[in-house]
């Protein structure tokens, strides 16, 4: 079972090499896999120009250190892949934003833990884990700029995603922006997707309400 | 189309995503969905999984509004492994008009005879919106009519509408189903996917290590808590609810 653990400015520095690793994985899916044209190989790495102090990792781990799967959280306040690259994803409803908003990132499970046909536990850890840290957190509503045949399978984890505009083409990908609220419901729901039945996330070194940005806007 | 006209459309699919999740009935579904469809000259449309080749489509559909006599005919004649449509869905993810759907005709030798002849039953045109749900599984949402008139932005907003009616759907065709029903056993699920895979009774039985009785009692009460008449029935319907897989 895979342990996911959130790692943010205040406690990146436990997290070195998981981070390193993360980058690196993310060059093999999204420049290697998926080829996605406007990512730049950094020495073997993955690093885009939103991957600064403030945003947020869940890194799904192995026992022995192995990152198998993970996603970013971004705040809204800052430039994110929505508003700085595709804001048409949102032309219709206009992006919620604010300190209780934050925008998903980078959700990916590595090759070796994929399942033909089936739902990835390493990834149904990652999305309840970041569920969990939303409740904690108090973030009311996420975002989220994705390929648009993902929204049915948004769906059927009991999520219910809001359309914010019409689907775009862009590179060959249909993308769609939407946005939902994480609840108490919504976790159990993709609980029982993944049947999972415990909390997923792990905290070393931060507690609850220490995130940048989030934190500001629930204590400050 | 103006631009006015053309945002008024997209506005009034967005007001119906909002609403789809409230609608209590199929056939209010229907006909909210019918309603605005029917302004792009669409008048049928199906929400159905995709089975495999060699299955009738009909007991597949979630909802729908297809011309009945076609769909006799199309499952009579097991049209659905010579549709072309029902065949791209598996090859992307993006919707597509029947059109564009290709034809080979060394896969699917009757596939032009299938599009001729919906053609005939006032399907000239049409479009379909591939859908993967969570398990993996394909359905589509299709809908056809004499001739569609569709600008880029409302086949766009019949794009996400799609996905919504197919949630609402599915949400609507659990719940006529169900109620809370009680879970199919490890054992019953074991025997309806060897049925599903082909076998008859008497060698799911030797398969499982069990007596034909004992392979008949599960599938009986597999029978009852889903609410069918039949093996074929059950297997359908366990395979629609994701109960068991191919």
């Amino acid at each position: 079972m895979v342990d996911v653990h959130l790692v943010c400015a205040e406690n990146r520095h436990l997290y070195e090499d998981a981070i390193d690793q993360h980058h690196r994985i993310r060059r093999d899916i999204y420049i290697g896999e998926q080829r996605w044209r406007a990512l730049v190989d950094r020495d073997g790495r993955e690093v885009d120009q939103f991957d600064y102090k403030q945003a947020i990792y869940l890194l799904g781990l192995e026992p022995d250190g192995t990152v198998v799967s993970g996603t970013r959280l971004l705040p809204s306040s800052r430039p994110t892949l929505m508003s700085a690259v595709f804001p048409e994803t949102a032309a219709l409803r206009g992006m919620p934003d604010g300190p209780d908003v934050l925008e998903w990132t980078r959700f990916f499970v590595v090759a070796s833990r994929r399942e033909e046909g089936r739902l990835a536990q390493a990834g149904g850890a990652v999305l309840c884990a970041m569920l969990e840290y939303c409740l904690e957190e108090g973030v009311r509503t996420m975002r989220a700029v994705g390929e648009a045949w993902w929204m049915p399978r948004v769906m059927g984890l009991g999520w219910r995603p809001r359309p914010l505009g019409l689907p775009v083409e862009h590179d060959g990908y249909t993308l769609a922006g939407f946005a939902w609220d994480p609840t108490e419901e919504t976790l159990a729901a993709t609980r029982a997707v993944y049947g999972i039945s415990r909390p997923c996330l792990v905290r070393r070194g931060v507690r609850a309400g220490r995130c940048p940005e989030v934190a500001h806007g629930l204590h400050g | 189309m103006t631009i006015d006209a053309d945002f008024a459309q997209v506005r009034t699919a967005f007001d119906l995503m909002d609403t789809l999740d409230r609608f209590q009935t199929g056939d209010e579904l229907r006909d909210a969905l019918l309603g605005f469809l029917r302004g792009f000259g669409v008048t049928h449309f199906t929400i159905t999984q995709l089975p495999q080749p060699r299955e009738r489509l009909g007991p597949h559909m979630i909802l729908s509004h297809w011309p009945q006599a076609w769909l006799a005919h199309y499952d009579r004649n097991r049209y659905y492994r010579h549709d072309p449509v029902g065949r791209h869905c598996f090859a992307t993810l993006d919707p597509f008009l029947w059109a564009h759907a290709p034809i080979d005709v060394g896969a699917q030798p009757l596939a032009a005879r299938v599009m001729g002849e919906a053609a005939e039953h006032g399907l000239a045109e049409g479009i379909c919106i591939p859908i993967h749900d969570v398990a993996g599984f394909q359905a589509v949402f299709s809908a056809a009519g004499e001739r569609l008139e569709l600008s880029p932005n409302a086949r766009r907003a019949v794009h996400l509408l799609a996905y919504y009616a197919h949630g609402a759907a599915l949400r609507l065709a659990r719940r006529r189903r169900s109620g809370p029903r009680a879970a199919l056993s490890p054992r019953e699920r074991d025997v309806l996917t060897w049925l599903a895979a082909g076998q008859t009774l008497g060698q799911v039985g030797a398969t499982l290590g069990i007596s034909d009785a004992t392979a008949t009692t599960h599938l009986r009460r597999a029978r009852e808590k889903l609410g069918t008449s039949n093996a074929t029935h059950t297997v359908v319907e366990a395979l629609r609810q994701h109960e068991i897989r191919l």
